[in-house]
């Protein structure tokens, strides 16, 4: 009986994780900005999913959940690698190098094109790293296709006024940041 | 007007950097999956099943920290005997008793009874 129950546990979680892994990974990726460490992140959403699966009350739809615990599990990267950062940054001070600065950029043929993009995805990084965690949740998964406003609600348990207030408050506040950055730059 | 024009140049500038750096979130691509991430996982969440089960008696970290905190709790103690008066007391009065049972010539291993002494020299 019990071996029955662990078998068909196994088949809930197997056809969980092939339902949402895609939007798992997306989502995660929307955050981290690179490829390896979205997968990384994904696969921590899964196992938590699978430690958690039996404490799911049903208060939210099962995608929500998941999707909740991706954003949760994605800012607390963000976290951690902001620590590294300022860890880093002393390491580059006494002159030792960090692979933590590696960021992925869109690929591009012309050396100096994949350059400026990689440039600009690290003041995108910084600038989104400046907004408090619900106006960048809710940026950065308006972005995002599968996500509508009732569900960006739903995970970060709010409104959809609430949604869309925050979504104006980020933008707003990305382009100030950036053209500040952009404008001292010259 | 030249230098209207440059700083009108230079905004220009700025807001096309601007507008490019915001639509890397709009550009970016959809990824998928690594054809290994199922099994990866599978094989990762066997592996801290196994973790679990192989230490579910004993947790390493909690053994540390009773132990820190008896170590604590001892040492707390130590230095509330040593510093407290009443017991500095105590310990003084049984020294003095012990002195005055035990301090006695009858008892002394090293000096010689009074009679003794004059009688064999």
């Amino acid at each position: 009986m019990q071996q029955q129950d662990s078998i068909s546990r196994d088949l809930i979680f197997s056809n969980l994780v092939s339902e949402h892994q895609d939007m798992v990974l997306n989502t995660c990726y929307r955050f981290v900005l690179n490829r390896e460490d979205a997968e990384d992140l994904a696969q921590e959403v899964f196992i938590e999913v699978h430690r958690s699966l039996d404490r799911f009350r049903e208060e939210s739809k099962l995608s929500t959940w998941i999707y909740r615990i991706a954003v949760t599990k994605s800012l607390d990267y963000l976290r951690r690698l902001k620590r590294k950062k300022r860890f880093s940054s002393l390491k580059r001070i006494i002159g030792v190098d960090d692979p933590a600065d590696s960021i992925a950029a869109p690929e591009r043929e012309n050396p100096a094109d994949a350059l400026a993009d990689k440039e600009r995805v690290t003041v995108l990084q910084e600038a989104l790293s400046s907004l408090p965690d619900n106006q960048k949740t809710a940026f950065l998964l308006s972005k995002q296709d599968g996500y509508s406003n009732q569900e960006i609600a739903d995970i970060l348990q709010t409104t959809i006024p609430a949604v869309e207030s925050l979504v104006h408050r980020a933008k707003k506040n990305l382009q100030t940041r950036l053209e500040r950055h952009y404008g001292e730059r010259g | 007007m030249k230098p209207d024009t440059d700083m009108n140049r230079s905004m220009e500038q700025r807001d096309a950097e601007v507008k490019k750096t915001m639509n890397i979130l709009d550009e970016m691509p959809r990824i998928e999956a690594h054809h290994l991430f199922r099994a990866r996982l599978l094989q990762r969440i066997e592996a801290s099943a196994q973790t679990a089960s192989t230490s579910a008696g004993f947790n390493p970290r909690l053994a540390f920290f009773s132990l820190l905190l008896l170590f604590n709790i001892a040492m707390g103690v130590l230095l509330f005997l040593h510093q407290d008066p009443q017991m500095t007391n105590r310990s003084s009065a049984i020294a003095e008793s012990y002195n005055e049972e035990y301090g006695s010539p009858a008892l002394s291993y090293y000096e010689q009874p009074v009679a003794d002494q004059t009688g064999n020299e």
